[in-house]
């Protein structure tokens, strides 16, 4: 009998463990819109509107809710560093997501107005990611190969023969194809995920310069026939009034 | 003033563009052919073409109300470029058109001048037009 209520209570303890996590989650509605003809300015609202800041718990859902058309182009929810990308969502259009346990702040923004300043800055709440090191020296026997587990959380770098390489994420493969021994070290960090760094100026536009350079390219590569035709043009004219002054 | 929620200046740009392209294009073909009916035709499309710009470039800070990309200076940003070399290939063909009022015989250096600017300024005029591209395509 004192068995049973002691595996009952066991099983309740598991469920409870289990389960209080999600009930601490907590559902967000985020809105978003802003644009079309009238210039209205865009935003990204929680609960705390007018500063285009959302913030979460890990654990949060968030159900983004798109409340106009957008203009000429409908609104998109965009956070690069978890991968959240909506598509297009029209009036009425809603992107639901989990925020991962990655404390930091994030660059949320619509896609097609980020030009136009459709940004806001996701603030994921947590303590500060930690990194603790270690360092172990593995050596490797000639011909061997050692591959390494990570354990959830964990990164390790790699250390080839002679060299060091950083493989931050990856379970990597120890290898030595020499003739002789080779020592390599391995430094184990805690590391959650890559996150932007705190305090970054998260709201500034972030600009992929290489759109310049393919304008840039483009533009020079027209000047070419634009060029030669003035060139050719002109030549045409010269000879012309060379032949003909009183004519031309 | 816009009951259909569109930009404006998308629309109405293509129209000055369309005619300053083809005032460069009937230019060289006045410098080609020798004939001088190709120099009024350029001039005639030169002419409309910037008597349209002040619409267009109202157009452009219509739609881009709100951004500041002026006041705050966001050389950062694509739409500054855009007006930078829209405004210079404007600037390139207002102050083309308004040298041929002095409708003098083009040749010698005001010859190689008369075609030179007028070629720049259509080469200004594609590159803002790629930019633009990228700010909507990108």
């Amino acid at each position: 009998m004192r068995n049973r209520v002691l595996f009952g209570l066991s099983v309740v303890a598991l469920v409870v463990g289990t389960l209080a996590p999600m009930a601490l989650a907590a559902s967000v509605t985020v809105r978003a819109g802003g644009g079309g003809g009238g210039g209205d300015p865009y935003y990204f609202n929680d609960s705390t509107p007018g500063d285009n800041k959302v913030t979460v718990n890990p654990g949060d859902k968030i159900t983004f809710v798109v409340d106009d058309n957008g203009g000429n182009q409908a609104h998109t929810v965009e956070v690069d560093a978890f991968g959240w990308h909506s598509g297009s969502l029209a009036k009425g259009g809603t992107y639901t997501v989990t925020v991962p346990n990655q404390p930091g702040e994030y660059t949320l923004y619509c896609k097609p107005h980020r030009q136009r300043g459709h940004v806001g800055t996701l603030v994921v709440l947590g303590d500060p990611v930690t990194t603790t090191t270690a360092t172990t020296t593995t050596t490797i026997a000639a011909g061997e190969t050692i591959t390494t587990t990570i354990a959830a959380g964990e990164t390790t770098m790699t250390v080839a023969v002679d060299t060091t390489t950083t493989m931050p994420g990856n379970a990597p493969e120890h290898s030595n194809a020499g003739g002789k021994n080779a020592t390599t070290t391995t430094t184990t960090t805690a590391l959650l995920a890559a996150a932007e760094e705190p305090g970054s100026d998260v709201t500034a536009l972030e600009v992929d310069l290489e759109p310049w350079t393919r304008s840039v390219r483009l533009a020079l590569l027209g000047l070419l026939p634009v060029a030669a035709l003035a060139l050719a043009a002109g030549l045409m004219q010269r000879r012309r009034n060379r032949e003909s002054p009183a004519e031309n | 003033m816009n009951p259909f929620a569109l930009p404006v200046h998308p629309a109405l740009v293509h129209f000055p563009v369309a005619m300053l392209t083809a005032a460069w294009v009937t230019l060289l073909l006045r410098y080609f052919t020798g004939d001088d009916k190709w120099e009024a035709r350029s001039r005639l499309f030169e002419t409309v073409g910037v008597l349209l710009l002040p619409l267009v470039i109202w157009a452009g800070f219509y739609d881009a109300e709100g951004l500041d990309f002026l006041r705050e200076r966001r050389w950062d940003l694509p739409l500054i470029w855009h007006f930078v070399v829209a405004s210079s290939a404007a600037l390139t063909f207002v102050g083309h058109w308004l040298w041929r009022f002095r409708r003098r015989a083009l040749t010698g250096l005001a010859m190689w001048v008369d075609v030179a600017v007028v070629s720049l300024g259509f080469w200004l005029v594609l590159f803002a037009g790629l930019i633009a591209g990228e700010m909507v395509y990108a």
